[in-house]
């Protein structure tokens, strides 16, 4: 398990410092708070992956320590390992485990964090804390839309236990930067992760927290202390246990309300951390006198409950309000600063879905039922059917992203799940309005990728519909004597209702308890299908995102 | 603003709306309010289209109750004992909804909907190509399992309609031996009383 694929590469890779952190004990030793490597820009709290070669799941670790030695030109970081449930089998003893979640390493020992070279870094990681711990700020929707992995428990190296109690401490972290930082979006995919130090007593950043350890590799990270299960479990490929849907986690956690009011909220937000890591001097001076005034904007009220965030916010013994309205202009430093930062880093072909204009206003047209005008559709070769979209989208959402991504307007109905509909691929029902889009659409669908927010690209195909049988046939599992049957009708026709609970002396008890019997197995059918189509997708995700960001 | 009530409105009128399947396709809104009006207070009704599937296949649908509570409660009902509604005797299945079978869903407030187009040049795009291949692959074999899951019904609708004839003509048989005579023929025949 040597080091990650890095050391080939640094020659020709740029390495940029950003803020120093201080000298060491050695004087050629100087620390760091930032970075930038191969164009990506790193702080101390970021997630990042390490990648080893012919490891299906890069190594993912919070960088806790940045240092290079000018004499001996070596740079490093030190890093505190989050642990993948496989790796952890052994000890998870049947736990449910999230598709992708991680286990933040806690105790002292061995394992929890390593020095490695700074070069091993292949990426940055996307991981949100989901903890309930009210210190915690709880992700929005699309922040979990977004995450490479979340995390709400611990591994303690130590006493290989799993916890999903926070301490004030965490390995070699302070707890507040184990946590959200408050409005990690606004800096696209991979953000670092530090602070929220709301509740958080005594709020200095303790930058020397950690213990600048031995020379220690990746290989010895699990290696030393966890000799023999954890490091056959690392080497074994054996799928995780239980894991839930994931795809469409459906985030019925706290949301921010981002919509309109984004930018505003952001900014309050915001800054809070970035007078812990950009120390902007404005900001600065704001956080120590913050109010949130929540009858000043409806907004703010919008997400002072939505986030559950008293009016309060206890940050060492000060007590700090936030305030938007009138104030707000002095949050624009943060705010472009971290607009400017996402958009330098985004793609440009980055879009991102609003509503479409008059999109309520089309009363002076309106349509028949959906079913026929699916069917005329068909006919015409303009109906189509996509897939992999969040199943949580509305019709009207998808109308959106067709129309951001195509131009073109249309009608969409997102397919209302069943109990057997895949949790984590979405379907929608599209008609467009000619043969000639359809055909535009889906060859831009084939050649390229359109990436949906839920990490995945959006699939295409012209739709069929099922044939139409004008005869009902016999429903199956609802039996009748054929000479029976006329009389049955007729009671039927008489009844008010026909629907009883079976008592369990009678033959249709046994036979319903067959029908118990295959609802349930079928359930498990699903349930396993389900679960490895969600490992695979995880699979190639990670995969994706490694590749994007190696690059 | 409004929205973010909007949508707390309907994550409530989630959390008291059951999930039912294995309907027949016979079953219409009426029958099914009144099914689960013995047990609580219907608010509302909704099939769920299955545009999948031929007509014949069960259907499925949206019970709204009035309380969670009650919703709860039938689901845990169902659960152990076989209700039937309109036939016998494949019972109903519920379970509690999720906001993915609404369609008349708000728009989650506070979603960011982002595309990126991802082409040839990016690094990634074989990968997403691989993730395009491999949506096609699951919804085939999700097809697959559904047809294995209607085929396994079909055999059991099969089996249990012969269980049934079968019982039926004995009893058939018994009380025409009864009804006809021969029963007393018989038995005046072979010296016994009956």
């Amino acid at each position: 398990m040597g080091h990650a694929k890095a050391d080939n590469e640094s020659e020709t890779v740029e390495l940029e410092w950003g803020k120093a952190g201080g000298r060491g004990k050695n004087p050629s030793v100087k620390f760091y708070k930032s970075f930038k490597y191969d164009g990506t820009d790193y702080a101390v709290h970021d997630c990042v992956y390490l990648y080893k070669e012919g490891v299906d799941e890069p190594y993912v670790g919070k960088i806790v320590k940045i240092w290079g030695n000018e004499k001996l030109k070596v740079n490093k970081v030190k890093v505190q390992w989050f642990f993948h449930p496989k790796e952890i089998q052994y000890y998870l003893m049947g736990e449910n485990v999230k598709e992708d979640e991680l286990f933040l390493g806690s105790g002292k020992g061995l394992g929890v964090a390593n020095v490695n070279p700074l070069e091993a870094i292949a990426g940055k990681c996307n991981v949100v804390c989901i903890s309930k711990d009210s210190r915690n700020p709880q992700p929005s929707a699309e922040e979990l839309s977004k995450a490479d992995y979340v995390f709400y428990r611990t591994f303690d190296v130590d006493s290989f236990s799993i916890s999903d109690k926070w301490g004030d401490h965490v390995g070699e972290l302070e707890a507040k930067f184990v946590f959200n930082r408050i409005n990690e979006i606004s800096e696209n995919l991979s953000l670092p992760h530090v602070v929220d130090d709301r509740n958080v007593g005594g709020c200095k950043v303790n930058r020397n927290n950690s213990r600048m350890g031995s020379s220690e590799d990746p290989e010895s990270k699990a290696k030393d202390k966890f000799a023999s299960p954890i490091d056959g479990a690392r080497k074994t490929e054996d799928p995780v246990k239980e894991f839930e849907d994931v795809d469409n986690r459906p985030a019925k956690r706290t949301k921010l309300e981002l919509q309109d009011n984004e930018s505003k909220e952001i900014n309050g937000i915001s800054l809070e951390r970035n007078t812990k890591i950009c120390s902007s001097k404005d900001s600065l001076v704001l956080a120590k006198d913050l109010q949130l005034d929540s009858k000043s904007n409806h907004n703010d009220v919008a997400l002072s409950k939505k986030r559950k965030v008293d009016e309060d916010f206890e940050v060492g013994k000060t007590k700090f309000t936030m305030k938007f309205g009138d104030d707000s202009r002095s949050y624009v430093p943060s705010k472009s600063s971290s607009i400017l930062k996402s958009s330098a880093i985004e793609k440009s072909k980055k879009l991102v879905v609003t509503r479409r204009p008059n999109v309520d206003k089309n009363t002076w047209f309106k349509d028949g039922p959906w079913e026929d005008r699916m069917l005329t559709a068909q006919e015409h070769g303009t109906l189509i059917l996509l897939q992999n979209l969040d199943p949580e989208y509305t019709s009207g959402e998808v109308e959106d992203i067709i129309w951001h991504a195509f131009e073109e307007k249309c009608s969409a109905k997102m397919v209302q799940h069943t109990a057997i509909s895949s949790p984590f691929s979405g379907k929608a029902f599209v008609i467009i309005r000619s043969k000639e889009v359809v055909d535009r659409v889906l060859k831009r669908l084939l050649e390229d990728c359109l990436m949906l927010p839920n990490g995945r690209p959006l699939v295409g195909s012209r739709a069929r519909l099922p044939k139409v049988s004008e005869k009902l046939a016999n429903f199956d599992g609802h039996l009748s004597i054929d000479k029976l049957k006329h009389k049955v009708q007729r009671d039927m026709k008489e009844a008010v209702s026909t629907s009883h609970y079976s008592q369990p002396n009678t033959i249709e008890y046994e036979m319903a308890v067959d029908w118990f019997l295959l609802q349930a197995r079928s359930t498990m059918w699903w349930k396993k299908l389900h679960k490895k189509q969600a490992d695979e997708i995880k699979k190639h995700k990670a995969n994706l995102k490694s590749k994007q960001n190696a690059n | 603003m409004g929205s973010a009530d909007e949508y707390a409105a309907f994550e409530e009128k989630v959390k008291r709306t059951m999930y039912v399947d294995n309907l027949s396709p016979s079953v219409t809104p009426p029958v099914l309010r009144s099914a689960f009006d013995q047990f609580g207070n219907v608010k509302n009704v909704q099939f769920i289209p299955n545009y999948f599937e031929p007509k014949e296949m069960p259907q499925a649908a949206l019970v709204e109750m009035e309380t969670k509570k009650q919703a709860e409660i039938i689901i845990e009902g169902l659960s152990g004992t076989p209700f039937m509604v309109s036939g016998m005797p494949r019972p109903l299945r519920a379970r509690a909804a999720e906001v993915s079978m609404f369609a008349d869903r708000p728009i989650k407030p506070g979603r960011r909907i982002e595309l990126r187009w991802v082409d040839r040049n990016d690094p990634g795009f074989a990968e997403a190509e691989k993730m395009k291949s491999l949506t096609k692959l699951h919804s085939a074999e999700a097809s697959f399992l559904l047809k294995r899951l209607r085929e396994d019904e079909a055999n059991l609708a099969k089996k249990q309609k012969e269980t049934l004839t079968a019982h039926y003509q004995k009893y058939e048989m018994i009380e025409n031996i009864l009804s006809d005579g021969t029963v007393n023929r018989l038995a005046n025949k072979y010296g016994m009383k009956f």
